[in-house]
């Protein structure tokens, strides 16, 4: 059963001579739970990728089709329920709202949803990430790593089906990047979620079930990787 | 900070988070605020201190005249007269040492009626006709108290222009006698004075009561005041003054004057009322002007906030577009953006409104708003008035600048995708800079021209930002000077009406004259130069030459016709005062001595042209040095008994000089003729002449005019007379007004100002990065600041050149306004503004720097 289907998908970038597709009529299907790595080189649109699959910006042709609705036909208040319901997103440079500490930074998806944030699954996510001492800390007194925990808890506040994170641990260094790859590793099996990593880090890559690397908006190879199962045990 | 249980507490937080800026941006609202609420608080205040001060003073009567006992017969019947009050008013004199002053006496049918609204202060209100009720002014200074009993003489008979007092006599005389000239109207001429038999009679009145004056230390006071007392009932009266009050406030009378009945309108009262028409404004104009003050505030007010939040989207660009990649809507967003903007106008509006009532609550207090209230007539009746509708408009107002605010920057927010916004694109997205203008700048003014060239143009809206604060100080400032100058040209024109132009604003006189010399006149001017009030006097010695047409008055510049002038004894002095204004001959000083004299050509008006006041010159006379001019040997007893003239006697006098005009003339419009003083005593004017031909002793008062210290002079020599010509209050009304003026510029600079250090601190918090990686680049300390100066003085050259240039023609629509309003002489554009405004763009420019400076080593913490 998938929970993402990529029909067609284009975008553009440019005009005439500078036109650049960063992503060019791919088609794609992710299954449920599944642990996805996408890699590449710089520039091969990755990063466009996954923002189309979270609906953060709009292609130029073709749809994605997320848990059977099709994101690009949704009005933005649709489509932005959709985000905050269905998907938690990782970047690269964490992205905290600097104003908020570790804890008010992570239920604000919930608060967004107008619920009311369940407070023992916020101290299992904080119990989980390690990060329970720094509950009250503003973005800009955590490290790298630690604020990296707060956006992967943020992502994870509304039990979304599906976590997109692009590069998560480009900024950080190698253990600590191990440390968050686990993490997220860990939770997606946790909360049965679907999983997509952009990495070009192929060690990294390894410890997903499944390869894919885009060339040029294109996929070059999609490849299940039966090894993960026995780094996970 | 605990508490963000909902999504929207996030609002809040932003405001808290940015501190300065929210600070910034309320106290921008607020300064907007007080300028829009204030200008309407005091308008309605002042509105509503008129219409108290006024009905109580006049009551509800909207219309007075006189008329005949048939009359009010007639009227009492008529329907649509409400109610009526009659009066009596009559003059008699009170003997005083050695002289005798007027009062007027007010007979009044009852004290309770609110039309003339006389507080007690000691005593109580005349209950029979002999019964007296007089100021507190007057009570000081005749020196009587409540049970005394004065003594206040009248004629029978009383002829004056067409008034009549008591007497069947008279009254059938002046009937008889009385000629009407086509218009209907009296001839003055069909009566002698001779005819008329004058009997003083005395009458003694007790003093009943003493009531509250309503104004303090008024010279004019003590005749213009009345003494009131009681209607005499059993008397029957030919004329009465009645005051009327019309049914549900119309206007009935041209109804009334169907009648026959000829009343005139009492603007006091019906200035208030509907129906009535009597703005000293145009109403369209008067909305116009609403309108252009309504937008340019509402302008301010945009402008502020929407820099504010323009700004504010810029800072937060990353921050919200995290939040869209987290699932919030653009509807949330903006909902979000406008409940902290509604937050803060409210926050604002209500700071405001605070701050304009304290402001005006205690700005009764302030010297220049009190002298203006006096100069009103307004400063006991003026309280703070909150017209509710002022306070929702204020609200309204505010909420509609936020909402309109918002909509640029949450359209320009909603095109970008929420990723791109988390990178950090800014809002301003062409990012196209003429390499080839960059070059020359950087050729200019090296590398940091270049940079804070290439800013200024990545960064327009900042940039605009700053433009329109500078832009607003300078405004206020020029509008500002634009008023002084109009206030200035009222004052002047206020001087030039009483002919004071040489600063000499009040003149002294002797109430009675009769037996008073040269010494006396000396030890007059002694006891005046003694007064801290007065500066410096001149006496003027003067009398009038009437023209018969034929022999005498002076020669008009066609040489046929004659004018009544004034002879002038002027001292060596006043003479010597002249020679700046000689255009023929000299001033001989022997040949003044023996009778020669000097003619002024022309004398000055004041015209008003096409509703432009201007002074003119009119040729007055054509006589040259070495003609000669007739004057009567004897200008005390002009006219002989028959009323013609006494042409044999006159004595012949050689123009010796012609001067343009006379400086200082005694009363406008009539032309003088100048001889010396010594021979002005001895032979025009007969040896027993009153106070030796003393016309008056004019004035110049100094700055520390004190009316109570007059007042004293006044009740200490009663023989003496003072009039301040209400130059004072003028004066001070005008002073008044121009603190007033600046502080509403200072106010509007502060607005630019706040304006500014927003813009600055918000751009400094931005470029944290770029500073650290131009330093990173190698760029010093000093050269960011450098750039930042830069950038700075672009801001300040076109905030200034938009400033300076709205100013003036905001300025010139405002003259041009006034001219209609009012006369006003001299249009003078507001030329000094500009450099004011330089030095306060310099200053408010050097401020800058210095907060860029300080948040300059933040940044390096
Ligand atoms: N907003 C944009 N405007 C124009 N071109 C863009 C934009 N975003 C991406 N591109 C272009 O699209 C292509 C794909 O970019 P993308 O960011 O997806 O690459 P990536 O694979 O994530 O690279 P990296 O590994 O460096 O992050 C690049 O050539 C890039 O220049
Ligand atoms: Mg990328």
């Amino acid at each position: 059963m998938d929970i993402i289907t990529v029909k067609d998908l284009t975008k553009k970038y440019g005009k005439d001579d500078f036109e650049i597709h960063a992503v060019d009529h791919m088609n794609l299907q992710i299954d449920k739970r599944e642990i996805v790595a996408i890699t590449g080189t710089s520039g091969s649109g990755k990063s466009t990728l996954l923002h189309l699959l979270g609906g953060v910006i709009e292609p130029t042709s073709g749809d994605v089709i997320l848990d059977g609705e099709k994101l690009y036909e949704l009005k933005d208040e649709e489509r932005s329920a959709i985000r905050r319901r269905k998907i938690g997103f990782v970047f690269q440079s964490y992205n905290l709202i600097p104003i908020l500490t570790a804890e008010e930074n992570i239920i604000s998806p919930i608060l967004l949803d107008k619920k009311k944030p369940d407070p023992e699954y916020i101290d299992e996510l904080f119990d989980m990430l390690g990060m329970e001492k720094w509950r009250n800390h503003l973005p800009n007194q955590l490290s790298g790593g630690q604020q990296q925990r707060v956006a992967i808890g943020r992502a994870l506040a509304n039990r979304p089906r599906l976590i997109l994170a692009d590069e998560p641990t480009g900024n950080l260094d190698h253990t600590q990047a191990m440390e968050i790859m686990k993490i997220l590793i860990q939770s997606a099996k946790k909360y049965q979620q679907t999983l997509v990593i952009v990495t070009h880090d192929m060690d990294l890559a390894k410890m997903c079930q499944r390869i894919i690397s885009i060339q040029d908006g294109k996929i070059l190879s999609d490849v299940t990787n039966e090894s993960t199962l026995l780094l996970d045990k | 900070m605990n508490g963000f249980r909902k999504f929207d507490d996030l609002f809040w937080k932003y405001m808290f988070a940015y501190k300065k800026r929210t600070i910034f941006t309320i106290f921008g609202i607020t300064l907007a605020v007080i300028l829009f609420y204030g200008a309407g608080t005091v308008y309605t205040s002042v509105y509503q201190a008129y219409y108290e001060t006024n009905s109580k003073k006049y009551g509800n009567y909207e219309a007075a005249g006189t008329v005949n006992p048939e009359e009010y017969q007639k009227m009492k019947k008529l329907d649509y007269i409400e109610a009526m009050l009659l009066y009596q008013t009559n003059t008699q004199t009170i003997e005083l040492e050695d002289t005798e002053r007027w009062v007027e006496v007010r007979q009044m049918e009852n004290f309770e009626n609110p039309i003339f609204s006389y507080d007690l202060i000691d005593g109580h209100y005349p209950e029979q006709p002999d019964e007296l009720m007089l100021d507190e002014y007057q009570a000081e200074y005749f020196n009587v108290r409540t049970g005394d009993v004065l003594e206040l003489q009248g004629y029978e008979y009383w002829y004056g222009t067409v008034r009549i007092g008591d007497g069947e006599q008279a009254f059938r005389y002046l009937q008889e006698h009385t000629e009407y000239d086509a218009d209907g109207m009296p001839t003055e001429e069909s009566l002698q004075i001779e005819d008329l038999e004058k009997r003083t009679i005395k009458t003694r009145y007790r003093i009943a009561g003493i009531y509250e004056s309503d104004q303090e230390y008024n010279d004019f006071l003590i005749e213009s005041t009345p003494f009131l007392s009681l209607l005499d009932q059993e008397k029957e009266y030919r004329e009465m003054e009645v005051c009327v009050q019309f049914r549900n406030h119309k206007n009935h009378l041209q109804q009334l004057a169907k009648e026959g009945i000829f009343l005139e309108e009492n603007e006091w009262v019906t200035e208030y009322l509907k129906g009535y028409n009597n703005s000293v404004m145009d109403p369209l104009l008067q909305y116009i002007l609403f309108l252009l003050a309504f937008i340019v505030l509402f302008w301010i007010a945009f402008g502020i906030i929407r820099n504010a939040f323009e700004m504010t989207l810029e800072e937060r660009v990353r921050d919200y577009g995290i939040l869209r990649c987290m699932g919030t809507s653009q509807y949330r967003l903006q909902r979000l953006l406008r409940k902290e903007g509604f937050t803060m106008a409210a926050i604002g509006c209500i700071m405001g409104i605070g701050i304009t009532n304290v402001m005006i609550g205690i700005g009764k207090h302030i010297w220049g708003f009190r002298q203006i209230l006096q100069a009103l007539g307004i400063d006991s009746a003026f309280r703070l008035k909150v017209s509710w509708y002022l306070v929702l408009g204020s609200f309204i107002f505010t909420f509609c600048a936020v909402l309109f605010s918002l909509l640029e920057p949450a359209r320009q927010f909603g095109k970008m995708a929420p990723v791109d916004a988390i990178i950090g694109k800014t809002l301003i997205r062409k990012e196209r800079i003429k390499q080839r203008n960059g070059r020359l700048i950087h050729w200019l003014l090296g590398i940091e021209g270049e940079y804070a060239y290439k800013n200024v143009l990545r960064k327009k809206g900042t940039f605009l930002a700053s433009v329109i604060g500078i832009a607003i100080s300078v405004i206020g400032i020029m509008i500002g000077i634009s008023i002084v100058h109009i206030m200035n040209a009222s004052l002047d024109d206020a001087n030039r009406l009483v002919l004071m132009d040489d600063g000499y604003d009040a003149s002294a006189s002797f109430m009675n004259g009769i037996g008073k010399g040269n010494e006396d006149i000396k030890k007059f001017e002694d006891d005046l130069l003694a007064l801290e009030s007065v500066d410096k006097v001149s006496s003027c010695y003067a009398t009038q030459i009437p023209s018969d047409g034929e022999t005498f008055g002076l020669p008009d510049g066609n040489g046929k016709y004659y004018t009544s002038y004034f002879i002038n004894g002027f001292d060596e002095e006043q003479i010597k005062s002249l020679e700046p204004y000689l255009l023929e001959g000299e001033l001989d000083r022997k040949a003044l001595e023996e009778g020669g004299v000097i003619v002024c050509r022309n004398i000055r008006f004041l015209n008003v042209l096409n509703g432009e006041p201007v002074i003119s010159k009119e040729q007055k006379t054509d006589l040259k040095p070495g003609d000669m001019l007739f004057i009567p040997e004897d200008t005390d007893n002009f006219f002989r008994a028959d009323g013609t003239i006494d042409r044999d006697k006159v004595i012949a006098c050689p123009v010796v000089a012609v001067v343009d005009y006379n400086p200082n003339p005694v009363l406008s419009g009539t032309p003088d003729v100048i001889v010396s003083r010594d021979y002005y005593q001895a032979h025009l004017i007969p040896p027993d002449a009153a106070a030796a031909g003393l016309y008056e002793i004019r004035v110049c008062c100094s700055e520390a005019y004190d009316p109570e210290e007059i007042f004293e002079f006044q009740k200490a020599h009663k023989n003496y007379y003072f009039t301040d010509g209400g130059v004072h209050a003028e004066k001070d009304m005008v002073r008044g007004y121009r603190q007033l003026i600046l502080m509403i510029a200072g106010l509007a600079a502060g607005i630019g100002a706040f304006h500014i250090f927003n813009t600055l601190s918000f751009t400094i918090g931005l470029r944290k990065r770029e500073f650290q990686i131009l330093k990173a680049v190698g760029m010093s300390k000093r050269q960011i600041l450098k750039m930042l100066s830069m950038e700075g003085g672009l801001a300040a050259l076109f905030g200034s050149l938009l400033g300076i240039g709205v100013g003036f023609g905001t300025g010139l629509l405002l003259m041009l306004l006034s001219g209609e309003i009012s006369s006003k002489s001299e249009y003078r554009l507001p030329w000094e503004g500009i450099p004011i405004s330089v030095w306060m763009v310099v200053l408010i420019t050097l401020v800058s720097l210095l907060i860029a400076k300080k948040e300059l080593k933040n940044v390096e913490e």
